[in-house]
């Protein structure tokens, strides 16, 4: 069966963000995510979640205005701050998994010293937070929504993690992001299931709940599950109503 | 509400060619389509129609030696004069069978370098066939057509066929939108068929991985079929998938749409 996490940065918006903890419990959910739990102190998010008996099964790198730092030639430093950040806040709060987005590349900036910074930078965080048990992933994002995202196919996403050939490195495979740029879901799922270490759902065109879009789910979930994956399914869409009013989908798995 | 047509190369292979017909009617089908009819007398499958009911919806114009993996004649430039024959032929029995829509299969391509090439002649043979049919209220149809099951097909992106009807400029020469080998090929189905419904005269489906029924993939059909149908597309929507079991047995996801 699917493991499904609430992402706590699209749902349960009718709270404030530490008490979507408590929602998300309510609603069912054993673990969540949270791209930024920076503005809180990691002991506040931890209380929440002993509290709750929920997991924190992802956190993203601190991702600073510009959100493109790890691919930035010049950011190099503040790469390196943003993983001391990161594994300060992943250490405290037990979380499996960290997501490094690229961000979108600085205007003329030329592609191959950009992938060569990320490079870098991934197996500099790769080996950071392998210290404290926790793997990095990059995700793919779409061009659509996030104009000029500097890896947006899951092909460049496997590339770069092949270049930086370090095994605590790994994919984060967003279904609704892939399915407005490539498509092919399953066949690519199966393909880079070795390299997969976290996946966020939502439907297209959209980005609400599963069943809202063009994305058979209930195909998906299960094929996903028989594949062997082990990780974490996190829902990262935006309710299209109340969180909880449409959580119908979810029903089975929670 | 959707107009589904039944594929009858794809479906009802559990009995003979012609006999589609009759298994296509009995199913709730109103329409038919086909790859080829070339190998029975027009007359005979006009009698099959006529007896059923049924619409003749689409079949392809002549696309070579299939059995020897030939997938169009269109982009070849030693071969216009044979694709020039296969338009009248199509034509021919278009007429009889009351067909409005012939789709045109580019072909493979052998050398990516001669990409210009190919091109070229498939724009001046869409643009001789359009010449062809004016008039009678035939539509040509372009399909692009996913790189995995058909490894070298020339036409295999949206974007690329849109292109390609855009340099024909002829307002009978349009685009055969095919869900199944556009998820292959880049996925964001129901944007890309808002975009270009002013150039998408019939859709075809199955559902992904497998080419088997809707509903049994990662395709969500049940929102993009009303989803076309609210974009005020009036035509068909051709059934071309592989039945996993007995054709009848796998029809229960089109139910609301057949009588």
């Amino acid at each position: 069966m699917p493991s499904l996490d609430a992402n706590l940065q699209f749902m349960f918006n009718e709270y404030d963000v530490l008490d979507r903890y408590d929602a998300a419990a309510r609603a069912g959910f054993k673990a969540v995510e949270l791209q930024s739990p920076y503005p809180f102190e990691p002991e506040q998010v931890k209380e929440r979640l002993e509290r709750n008996g929920l997991r924190q099964i992802l956190i993203n790198m601190p991702a600073g205005d510009e959100r493109n730092v790890p691919i930035r030639p010049d950011r190099r430093d503040q790469f390196r701050e943003f993983v001391a950040q990161g594994v300060k806040y992943a250490e405290a709060l037990n979380c499996p998994v960290i997501n490094c987005p690229p961000g979108p590349a600085p205007e003329g900036a030329p592609a191959d010293e950009l992938k060569a910074t990320l490079v870098e930078n991934l197996r500099y965080a790769a080996t950071e937070f392998a210290k404290v048990g926790t793997r990095v992933l990059v995700e793919a994002i779409n061009t659509r929504d996030q104009p000029g995202f500097f890896v947006h196919t899951t092909s460049d996403c496997r590339a770069v993690i092949q270049e930086a050939a370090h095994e605590n490195l790994g994919i984060q495979y967003d279904v609704y992001h892939m399915q407005i740029m490539e498509g092919d879901l399953a066949r690519t799922i199966q393909a880079n299931l070795d390299l997969i270490g976290h996946i966020q759902i939502a439907d297209t065109p959209g980005r609400n709940e599963p069943g809202t879009g063009e994305i058979n789910y209930d195909f998906l979930l299960p094929y996903i599950d028989s594949l062997g994956y082990e990780g974490w399914v996190g829902c990262e869409y935006k309710p299209a109503g109340r969180t909880e009013d449409g959580l119908g989908w979810a029903g089975k798995y929670l | 509400m959707t107009k589904l047509a039944a594929n009858l190369s794809m479906m009802f292979n559990e009995v003979d060619f012609l006999d589609r017909f009759d298994a296509a009617a009995s199913a709730g089908f109103k329409g038919v389509e086909y790859l080829f009819p070339y190998a029975f007398p027009k007359d005979a499958i006009k009698e099959k129609l006529e007896k059923n009911g049924l619409t003749q919806v689409l079949f392809d114009f002549y696309a070579g030696d299939w059995d020897a993996g030939e997938r169009g004649l269109a982009i070849h430039p030693d071969r216009v004069g044979e694709f020039q024959d296969t338009v009248g032929q199509a034509l021919d029995y278009a007429k009889t069978l009351g067909c409005t829509r012939l789709t045109c299969l580019a072909g493979l391509a052998p050398n990516e370098h001669a990409s210009d090439t190919f091109t070229q002649t498939l724009v001046d043979n869409l643009k001789f066939a359009s010449k062809q049919v004016e008039g009678t209220g035939i539509t040509v149809l372009l399909e692009p057509i996913n790189t995995r099951d058909i490894p070298g097909f020339f036409v295999n992106t949206t974007a690329q066929g849109r292109q390609i009807i855009e340099a024909v400029g002829a307002d009978n020469v349009k685009l055969q939108y095919d869900i199944y080998h556009m998820q292959i090929m880049e996925g964001d189905l129901a944007p890309t068929i808002e975009a270009n419904m002013d150039v998408i005269h019939h859709f075809q489906i199955a559902d992904n991985p497998g080419r088997n029924e809707p509903g049994t993939g990662e395709i969500n059909y049940d929102f993009l079929l009303p989803y076309i149908d609210s974009l005020g597309y009036d035509g068909w929507v051709g059934c071309e998938y592989k039945p996993k079991g007995k054709t009848t047995d796998g029809l229960g996801w089109a139910k609301k749409w057949l009588s």
